[in-house]
């Protein structure tokens, strides 16, 4: 019994003390993978401080995770993967960087060593004191940044003065299309200024398709706007700046798209984001601003908003005064037409969620004011090159007589536009009549207008135009499908058919039988680039002409006259009726008798 | 919002991966060419009296690159790549099938430009497209095609050239290159003349550091510059991994993700497809 028990004892001492030893080996084990998991962690995130300054963008974004969020400093900055790489992408690739001089930095790791947590207190010129923390994972490519935080500590004697700066600026964002800054340029931002002024200047000047700029003084423009660019106190002002040298060239497809507009990339669904609609659509006639459309099942025909209605408020504003202002300020611009309709639409948009209140006149003449709350437009989102994202709709519909009708907003996003096209175009081989709708269609890519012209082509493959680049000039051929469509074709077009809309309207005129029907088009036909700035706006600048071989003469400034003029009616808009489509209808049944 | 991008016009995707001179699209809306080419110097140390023939720097070029041998064992290649346009935030990725003798498939599927197919089955250059539907190539543009479409097009250049002239020497960066006129060979004497392809080959190690053409399209004639980099042996030959082209003001980097060779590929891979046989007169 005792030897048993001495046995038992002897045993079990030996288990104990064998199971301690392995866990003291157990544990300086864990030690050492801690440590190394520690190292490695270190040295990825000296990679990552490393590549933003040298802006190494492969680099860079290789440190973050495939499902990585990244939370910048501004309350918008949420980035995925992906739109951070759209966002800094652009500035890596013409060498701008940052430098961060980090402190200190603090790593832990969890138990299994998979998941690790870091901070760093740091240190940017100009900037002072920053702190960024997060969260890295390993992967099978090593350790990855899952969540990236970068922010300033905030010293609690000013945290209220902090807070009423942020609430200002957001009370002006929300009633501006461009959120204004007031705050004063640090020295970093002012640097970026500068760098995008030159770029754009230098831009311009090398790669408008006219050698002579339209016989702007360039040089002028320069010695005029750098002087106010070095003065100016606040991002606004030099926001200001920039809008102006792009507008002197005067023609269209010149923009500074605000760097909010990509800020929002993922997230133009959500409350706040730009590019909330009514769902009506209006136009200018006789000084009038007239609803010409409105959505089914839209925040507008909830609010019982019909068309024919006219636009006397928004909000505070009074529409025939800001009208006749904007006419004014536009007298002798070529493109004061879709400048117009432009403004008036732009003016019953905003931020989703937000509400706007608009007095109409309604069909008996009486005022109603009616609230409407902003939603998302509809449509596929389409983000393409340095665009921000846009929403691309395809409407398809019938009227009485097997009249087939196709509409869409833009000649972008071709899976989506050209498929439904193509079978449109095949489904309607034996219609009656054919309407395609480009009205208020924004443009996009010239090759999709070239192909939707293929479909209404008969005979051999035909040029309608040329390109004019400042040292090339291109012949745009179109050829006839295998398979052609036939049947009468009416095409609708307006002062809001804009650009690849304009293009697609001259070519249907002068290598196809079809009709054109509605009011002349914008007269905005450039072909443009668009390439992002140091300081993150976009930057679109026209690089090419389109000349029609019919007029042999550019369409910039002039547009496309349509074979019929029908101006939008009012009394047949509170009738129900679209006095464009109802004069194509028109035209498409006589073809037939 | 009022925009227009004149999109570029898919062209064509040549699939000589040794040299990977995908013409591939065109901006219709591009500015002018700068050319940003690397320095193209007139080199010091050679006179034009000491340049060798054409046809010694091309059977040099084949010689140092993996030699007839390796290149003969090579009977079909599959590639994939990615087109960028830099600075547009644009790419593309683009799937090549090639075989002997002069057979292509070029697959493109992406956002930007729907499906697009390009091939040669060595007699007919078609293209079949979402937005512009099945065609096939005549003129100058068959030809390119046809020619484009050879195997390995250096090595067998005589079927598709008609001399290789050595004009020059000329520093490409760092390296001192031949500089060889290729004429091309007409497939149908009706077509035009057309200007002959510059290829610069290292005067050491007879690797291509640029191309310059006069690509002659329908819409027009294009100046292309092509500087071919990051070569790597594959299968016993030497094939760049990287293109850079300079066209019409605008970069484009070509970058070879993955090249097989000797693949069991379908038989009638490079058969047209029913939309484009339908074409054929």
């Amino acid at each position: 019994m005792i030897i048993r028990k001495l046995f038992v004892f002897l045993v079990t001492a030996i288990v104990l003390i064998g199971g301690s030893q392995s866990s003291v080996t157990k544990t300086s084990a864990q030690s050492d993978n801690a440590a190394q998991a520690k190292a490695s962690i270190d040295q990825m995130l000296t990679r990552f401080r490393n590549a933003a300054e040298n802006a190494d963008g492969k680099e860079y974004f290789g440190c973050l995770d495939k499902d990585g969020i990244f939370l910048g400093t501004d309350e918008k900055e949420r980035f995925t993967l992906e739109t951070l790489k759209a966002t800094f992408g652009p500035n890596f690739e013409k060498g701008m960087g940052w430098k961060r001089d980090i402190k200190q930095r603090y790593i832990f790791v969890g138990p299994n060593n998979q998941i690790g947590w870091f901070e760093e207190h740091a240190q940017r010129e100009n900037l002072g004191a920053m702190r960024t923390t997060g969260v890295v994972r390993k992967t099978e490519d090593g350790w990855k940044i899952v969540q990236y935080n970068v922010s300033f500590p905030v010293p609690n004697e000013v945290v209220n003065d902090v807070a009423a700066i942020i609430r200002k600026s957001k009370e002006s964002a929300g009633t501006k299309t461009k959120a204004t800054n007031e705050t004063p340029l640090t020295d970093e931002q002012r640097q970026l200024f500068d760098q995008s002024f030159e770029y754009v200047w230098e831009k311009i000047r090398d790669t408008y398709w006219d050698p002579e700029l339209g016989g702007v003084d360039w040089q002028a423009v320069y010695d005029e706007l750098k002087p106010k660019l070095d003065n100016a106190k606040t991002e606004s002002d030099a926001d200001r700046v920039l809008d102006a040298l792009v507008s002197r060239m005067k023609v269209s497809h010149f923009a500074i798209i605000p760097k909010a507009a990509y800020e929002e990339l993922g997230h133009s669904e959500e409350k706040g984001a730009r590019g909330g609609v009514t769902g009506m659509d209006v136009r200018i006639v006789e000084d009038q601003v007239l609803v010409v459309s409105v959505t089914p099942d839209s925040p507008a025909e909830k609010a019982g908003i019909h068309t024919g209605w006219i636009l006397e408020a928004i909000d505070e504003i009074q529409v025939p005064a800001k009208l006749a202002e904007v006419k004014k300020e536009f007298e002798n611009n070529p493109h004061q037409r879709v400048i117009l309709a432009s403004a008036a639409n732009s003016r019953i948009r905003g931020r989703v969620g937000d509400e706007i209140t608009v007095t109409f006149r309604d069909g008996n003449d009486k005022l109603q004011a009616k609230t409407i709350e902003l939603v998302p437009p509809r449509g596929e989102v389409v983000q393409f090159g340095h665009l921000p994202e846009f929403r691309v709709r395809v409407d398809v519909k019938s009227f009485d007589d097997d009249i087939a009708y196709f509409r869409f907003n833009a000649f972008m996003n071709p899976i989506q536009v050209m498929t439904a096209y193509n079978e449109f175009m095949t489904d309607n081989m034996d219609a009656t009549g054919i309407i395609i709708d480009v009205r208020g269609n924004g443009g996009g890519g010239g090759e999709i207008a070239m192909g939707m012209i293929g479909w209404l082509m008969q005979g051999e493959k035909a040029s309608f135009g040329k390109v004019i680049l400042r040292d090339n000039e291109l012949n745009l051929i179109v050829r006839p499908r295998a398979v052609t469509n036939s049947r009468p074709v009416v095409v609708l077009i307006d002062e809001m058919s804009v650009s690849a809309a304009e293009f697609f309207a001259s070519g249907i005129k002068d290598l196809t039988k079809a009709r054109l029907v509605g009011t002349r088009t914008a007269g905005a036909v450039l072909g443009s680039q668009i390439e992002r700035l140091p300081t993150g706006d976009g930057f679109q600048f026209a690089a090419a002409n389109f000349i029609s071989n019919r007029t042999g003469k550019t369409l910039e400034g002039v547009g496309v006259t349509p074979h019929e003029v029908v101006e939008p009616n009012r009394e047949m808009l509170l009738a129900g009726k679209d006095a464009a489509i109802e004069a194509a209808i028109e035209w498409i049944q006589s073809q037939i008798k | 919002m009022n925009f227009s991008l004149l999109r570029q016009q898919v062209n064509k995707a040549v699939v000589a991966i040794e040299f990977v001179l995908i013409i591939g699209t065109l901006i219709l809306a591009a500015p002018h060419l700068q050319a940003q080419e690397t320095e193209t110097k007139q080199a010091a140390s050679k006179t034009t009296q000491d340049l060798p023939s054409g046809e010694d720097v091309m059977a040099k070029h084949i010689a140092k690159t993996g030699g007839q041998q390796a290149y003969d064992k090579i009977k079909n290649r599959v590639s994939e790549s990615t087109l960028e346009i830099v600075g547009q935030n644009v790419s593309l990725d683009i799937k090549t099938y090639a075989a002997r003798p002069n057979k292509t498939l070029v697959k493109i599927d992406s956002e930007l430009t729907g499906k697009i197919e390009k091939g040669s089955d060595g007699k007919v250059f078609w293209e079949n497209s979402l937005i512009s539907g099945p065609v096939i190539h005549d003129g100058v543009q068959r030809s390119m095609g046809l020619r484009d479409s050879t195997f390995e097009r250096f090595v067998h250049w005589k079927t598709i050239y008609e001399s290789a002239e050595c004009v020059n020497v000329k520093m490409v960066g760092d390296s001192e290159c031949y500089e060889v006129l290729l004429q091309p060979k007409k497939f149908d004497p009706a077509d035009e003349d057309e200007s002959p392809i510059h290829v610069f080959f290292d005067t050491s190690s007879y690797l291509i550091h640029k191309l310059q053409a006069v690509i002659e399209l329908e819409v027009g004639k294009i100046d292309v510059v092509a500087y071919p980099g990051d070569y790597r042996e594959v299968d016993g030959i030497m094939m760049a991994h990287k293109v850079r082209m300079e066209l019409m003001g605008q970069t484009r980097e070509v970058t070879v993700k993955s090249t097989k060779h000797n693949v069991k590929l379908p038989e009638n891979l490079f058969d047209l497809p029913d939309e484009v046989r339908k074409l054929v007169k």
